[in-house]
């Protein structure tokens, strides 16, 4: 199987702060390693945000931020056909949200419990998907995709975006494994 | 939980066992996958991969390894491997449906990379002031030295022993035979007991089985009643597996807005009884009454299985004795009791009449065709850990009513906690015991015989008397709240903020007027809440017991400090009384210390309001303090006992020879004191809090006499004059009006509204309306003797003096060992696959698949009549002895659609539909054990 590039955010940050000193100093890379086999993740600070890097990912633009209605998602397939993920303005600041507001987000819509479609769920007064048609699992888009009731055990998959000056939102890696997939670059996992 | 974006897979030739889950009572099947982490892993297609999956897989395949679901372990080769913790698509329970916590079995089991690492590997001993290892064999030699040399010395009750009841009957076994066999001590209790008693035994005394029903009942129901029990975030796959599918009606008893409560209420056609916590007896109470006005009782059932009064008059065991009652004698009482007319218990209980009669309907309506409904009970602690026998007793009470026993889709169960799996080695040797009621022996309460000194050695397995269970993830929870992490005695809402344009021009000079008014306002601002989380729904509540209180009294102790008390600078000197009788070594005022903590919500608010309307006149009409008594560390029960027992505050009562604490029991009652109980991390013995809250109360309500004699003052003129006209004399002004009016109405509950709610003690003390006739003598009989501890449930019951108990639940017994319905009760447990099955003969074959069709039953049935039908395989999880002699399970299931889901409140709401997935499982291959439990 490939070598695949993922990190665990808790554990980053950790990294981060014993290594902020390089991070601040030259705006350099981090790489990290955690466990028993590398698991790589490229980072940098840009100002005051950590700027992650996932090499292995796709780099495609989904929308523009100009564009977007809040409440209003948009549903694209990433990092491949298949995956399919909704991008929304919140309209309240989130946790890896971008834009001005930092209120962008955009999340896998295969439920992390059992799979189910969550497409249709999306309730915009509190900022939640869910209850999930199958199981009711909810789970809060501006917490990271946190299961905050039911049946999932991981968060939600978060898709990493980064915005451009023109207002392209680009999607450029994914927090957290989609379900149904061993790994989410599912076909370099098939060929190794 | 980690960000993986990627999971090894299990290569064929992975370990496999098959598992159940770790944490809780519904018994999920896991399979476990261990391979090496230097690998090969598997690929992802059918053949290359031990779950036979072809990834990417669909919605319920039952196949995906989720990153919870995957760790990485040493073994004691030195090697480390992947393990996939992954739900059993096979397994009869959960068919790989699993919840938050089953789904993070793998995250729990030790792994040096993970925060499990630093779990002991070695014994431990205390040398030289600091914890050193040592081997096994030195470990178990010391025991064995030291047990032998202490049951020498000073007999077999020098032991106690606190167990679990979970976990691998491989322990709970030998563990009851050493110590109840060979040792013989008396001084046992299960973890979460205060001696070796039951969680329900008043279910066993009326002959029911506390585990009374099957998995598949919950599908066959026609309703579903959750008393006390949030069925869908703590049984998680029985209530999505075993009963969202049939979308029977339910019935959930329970304070909170619950997720359960509002599937109920939106998802399908049930009621959401919202009760005051403590006030379930009345509930019950009044839905058996309203049964028995309409002729909605089982007769049938009720004439074959209740005790006649022969049975009764041949009764041995002293509980079914003493409390035992015939139908006609339970529905005299129930008839005779006014607390359980509609309108009294909806003043009582808070739940509105309409929705008791829809409960009702729910529960006991019989059918269109004359069959009687089809009721499943469901209870869990909201219960159990109530007025615990009233209470169950009540509730099995309303089984016998409605026939809901030991027949297809009706029964009474638990509905459980953690996982169970106790299997006695020995029976507790009650012979030894020298703890007694009335008379009769009941197990000793071990910490009592630790404290005068009995116990020599304490030999705690499994369990954790001290920091109890309010450990997560290493740090005490206490007063902050789960999901949010927030400090549930802060943010307390500003009421002066939330109510004053309400008031706003509405003020009088008259200060009582005032006050009332105030006091209505600050209801009607609660009652338009719509708290959106389970911390915001209690402090409401709380708020709600308090705004109309004149002494809120908030218990605390400090992490290390003297005992100390904090309230607003108005109630000084007066509170003074209190911190001088508690022996305070500090009072400490402040107007607003920030933060918004519990006791200063009222003040502030009164404070605010005189500021803001200076000429009228607003008094300080809630006397609020936060008691901070001690450390966490000061649990000696020397100081808990001179607390209560402090000395200008008994000798008084100690003169006319009635027990302290009983008298103050029965004046807290009569009075309108609630006590509300809130948990910080648990290290107190509860006796000890509890015998001082309740001499606290007492001690306010003893100036109740004095304040009679000197008639009423007016709020808050007190402050600042007198000591004898201080705070606690303002507290027995309001106890003693309240008190005549109750007097002169001739019944105890004829007073204000809230005199009538049960107290916070939990102890429903609205049924007791002969108490105030009662001269002194009776009294304390009717009151014998007060659980300070639990003690199972053996005391916690208040009698008449008939020896009845008050609220008087006759417990209908059904006949001993006869019938078929005792029969088919066994039938009727539930399907537990880490084994409980093992050893019971006869019907209970059949049972350990957990869902059957009509057909199957009747084939389950049959053979249980002893007409075996065909052999066939077995469900995954039976036991292997089983094997061969069981119904056959249908090899395809196809799954009804599900109910929608239920939503609160949705702004933007995009209509879900209920999704309808065909599913396709099959039940038929698997060659699991059921005693494979143990992780890798
Ligand atoms: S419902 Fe209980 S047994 Fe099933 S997975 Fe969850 S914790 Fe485990
Ligand atoms: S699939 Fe979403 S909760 Fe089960």
């Amino acid at each position: 199987m490939a070598e695949l590039q993922t990190v665990d955010r808790r554990s980053f940050l950790k990294i981060s702060g014993l290594a902020t000193g390089v991070v601040l100093s030259g705006g350099a890379v981090v790489a990290a390693v955690i466990g028993p086999r590398p698991l790589g993740v490229a980072a940098a600070r840009q100002g005051e945000k950590v700027q992650f890097a996932f090499p292995e990912y796709p780099d495609v633009i989904i929308a523009n931020l100009n564009d977007l209605v809040a409440g209003e998602p948009v549903f694209f397939a990433y990092p491949q056909a298949g995956q399919k993920n909704m991008l929304v303005k919140l309209g309240k600041s989130a946790e890896e949200g971008i834009g001005p507001e930092s209120d962008v987000v955009a999340f896998s819509t295969a439920c992390s419990h059992m799979g189910a479609p969550l497409d249709n769920v999306y309730n915009h007064e509190y900022g939640i998907l869910g209850p999930c048609p199958l199981h009711y699992s909810t789970f809060d888009l501006s917490k990271s995709g946190m299961n905050v009731m039911g049946k999932a055990s991981d968060h939600l998959p978060q898709v990493a975006l980064q915005v451009d000056d023109s207002g392209d939102i680009r999607a450029v890696g994914m927090f957290g494994l989609v379900y149904g997939y061993p790994a989410n670059l599912f076909a370099r996992a098939k060929e190794g | 939980m980690a960000t993986r974006d990627f999971i090894p897979l299990p290569p064929a030739d992975a370990e496999v066992k098959t598992m159940s889950c770790q944490y809780c009572i519904v018994g999920c099947g896991y399979k476990s996958y261990v391979w090496p982490a230097s690998g090969p892993n598997g690929t992802p297609d059918a053949a290359g991969n031990a779950l036979g999956a072809d990834y990417p897989v669909g919605p319920l395949a039952g196949q995906w390894i989720a990153p919870s679901m995957y760790n990485v372990i040493r073994r004691a080769d030195g090697n480390d491997y992947n393990v996939a913790l992954v739900p059993d698509r096979e397994c009869v329970v959960n068919k790989g449906n699993h919840s938050p916590r089953g789904g993070s079995n793998a995250q729990g089991i030790w792994s040096p990379y993970g925060p499990t690492y630093d779990r002991l590997q070695f014994p431990l001993i205390k040398l030289a002031g600091a914890q050193q290892p040592i081997s096994w064999d030195a470990a178990i030699e010391i025991m064995a030295e030291t047990i032998g040399y202490a049951k020498e010395q000073y007999g077999g009750p020098a032991m106690a022993i606190r167990f679990y009841a979970y976990q691998y009957y491989e322990n709970t076994y030998p563990i009851t035979k050493f110590y109840f066999g060979d040792i013989g001590t008396p001084n046992g209790a299960i973890h979460n007991r205060a001696s070796m008693g039951g969680e329900t035994t008043a279910l066993s005394d009326i002959g029911l089985e506390t585990w009374g029903t099957a998995y598949e009942d919950g599908l066959e129901a026609q309703t579903v009643v959750a008393w006390g029990a949030n069925l869908y975030e703590c049984q998680d796959v029985y209530f999505a597996e075993h009963i969202v599918p049939a979308a029977a009606p339910m019935v959930v008893v329970d304070p909170r807005k619950t997720f359960t409560a509002a599937y109920a209420e939106t998802a399908v056609a049930g009621v959401h009884l919202q009760l005051v916590p403590g006030t379930d007896v009345v509930l019950a109470g009044a839905i058996a009454r309203h049964i028995l006005d309409r002729g909605w009782e089982d007769r049938a059932f009720i004439d074959a299985n209740t005790a006649s009064a022969d049975d009764i008059a041949q009764e041995e065991a002293w509980r079914r004795k003493k409390w035992a009652a015939t139908f006609d004698d339970y529905r005299a009482y129930v008839e005779r009791m006014d607390a359980y007319t509609l309108e009294n218990a909806a003043r009582i209980t808070g739940v509105p009449a309409e929705k008791i009669e829809r409960a009702t309907e729910l529960i006991a309506m019989p059918n269109d065709d004359g069959t009687p409904r089809k009721t499943l009970l469901t209870f869990e602690k909201g219960a159990t850990w109530s007025i615990n026998y009233e209470t169950i007793g009540s509730l099995g009470n309303l089984a016998l009513l409605t026939g809901s026993t030991g027949q297809p889709g009706r029964g009474i169960t638990r509905a459980g906690g953690h996982q169970e799996g106790y299997a006695g080695g020995a029976d507790y040797p009650l012979d030894l015991a020298t703890d007694t009621f009335e008379g009769n022996k009941i197990p000793n309460y071990i910490d009592q015989h630790m404290a005068d000194g009995e116990v020599k050695i304490y030999h705690v397995i499994g369990a954790n008397p001290l920091g109890m269970t309010n450990l997560s993830l290493r740090h005490h929870i206490g007063r902050y709240d789960l999901n949010t992490g927030l400090n549930y005695n802060r943010r307390w809402p500003d009421l002066f903020a939330a109510i004053r344009s309400q008031l706003a021009g509405r003020l009088s000079d008259d200060e009582r007027f005032n006050v009332n008014l105030i006091r209505k306002t600050v209801a009607e601002w609660i009652d338009a809440q719509s708290p959106r989380t389970a911390a915001e729904q209690w402090r409401l509540l709380v708020l709600k017991e308090a705004h109309d209180a004149e002494f809120v009294l908030d218990l605390h102790c400090d992490d290390d400090a003297l005992l100390h008390i904090f309230t607003s600078p108005e109630l000084m000197p007066e509170l003074q009384d209190l911190a001088d009788w508690m022996g305070a070594a500090a009072t400490l005022t402040a107007a607003d210390s920030g933060g918004g903590s519990f006791d200063e919500v009222l003040p502030q608010l009164y404070r605010k309001l005189a500021l803001a309307n200076p000429g009228k006149p607003v008094p300080m009409a809630s006397a609020a303090a936060t008691l901070e008594y001690r450390g966490e560390a000061d649990t000696f029960d020397h100081l808990g006992a001179d607390d209560a027992r402090r000395p200008d505050g008994d000798r008084r009562d100690a003169d006319d020879g009635e027990p302290a604490l009983e008298r103050l029991e029965r004046q807290r009652r009569r009075h309108r004191l609630r006590a509300l109980r809130g948990r910080e991390p648990d290290r107190q013995p509860r006796r000890h809090l509890g015998d001082r809250l309740r001499l606290l109360l007492r001690q306010l309500v003893r100036g109740l006499r004095r304040r009679g004699r000197r008639g009423r003052q007016p709020l808050g003129q007190g402050v600042g004059h007198r000591r004898d006209r201080g705070l606690l004399d303002v507290a027995a002004a309001s106890a003693a009006s309240a008190a005549s009016a109750a007097s002169a109405a001739g019944r105890r509950h004829a007073g204000s509204d809230g005199a009538d709610r049960a107290d916070g003690d939990r102890r429903t003390d609205v049924a007791h309306p002969a108490l105030d006739g009662l001269d002194r003598q009776r009294r304390r009989r009717a009151l014998p003797r007060l659980p300070l501890v639990d003690r199972g449930a053996d005391d916690h019951v208040h009698r008449d003096d008939a020896g009845r108990p008050l609220v008087r639940h006759v417990v209908l017994g059904l006949r001993p060992g006869r019938g078929r319905g005792r029969e088919r009760l066994r039938a009727h447990r539930p399907v537990r696959p880490h084994g409980l099955l093992l050893g019971l003969e006869g019907e209970v074959r059949a049972l350990a698949g957990a869902r059957t069709s009509p057909q199957r039953r009747r084939l389950r049935v049959e053979a249980a009549a002893g007409r075996d039908q065909e052999p066939a395989q077995p469900p995954p999880h039976a036991p292997a002895r089983q094997r061969g002699r069981l119904a056959q399970p249908p090899h395809m299931v196809r799954r009804r659609p599900l109910p929608s889901p239920p939503v609160r409140k949705r702004a933007s709401a995009p209509s879900s539909r209920p999704l309808s997935l065909p599913r396709t499982i099959s039940t038929s291959s698997s060659s699991s054990s059921t005693l494979s439990r143990r992780m890798p």
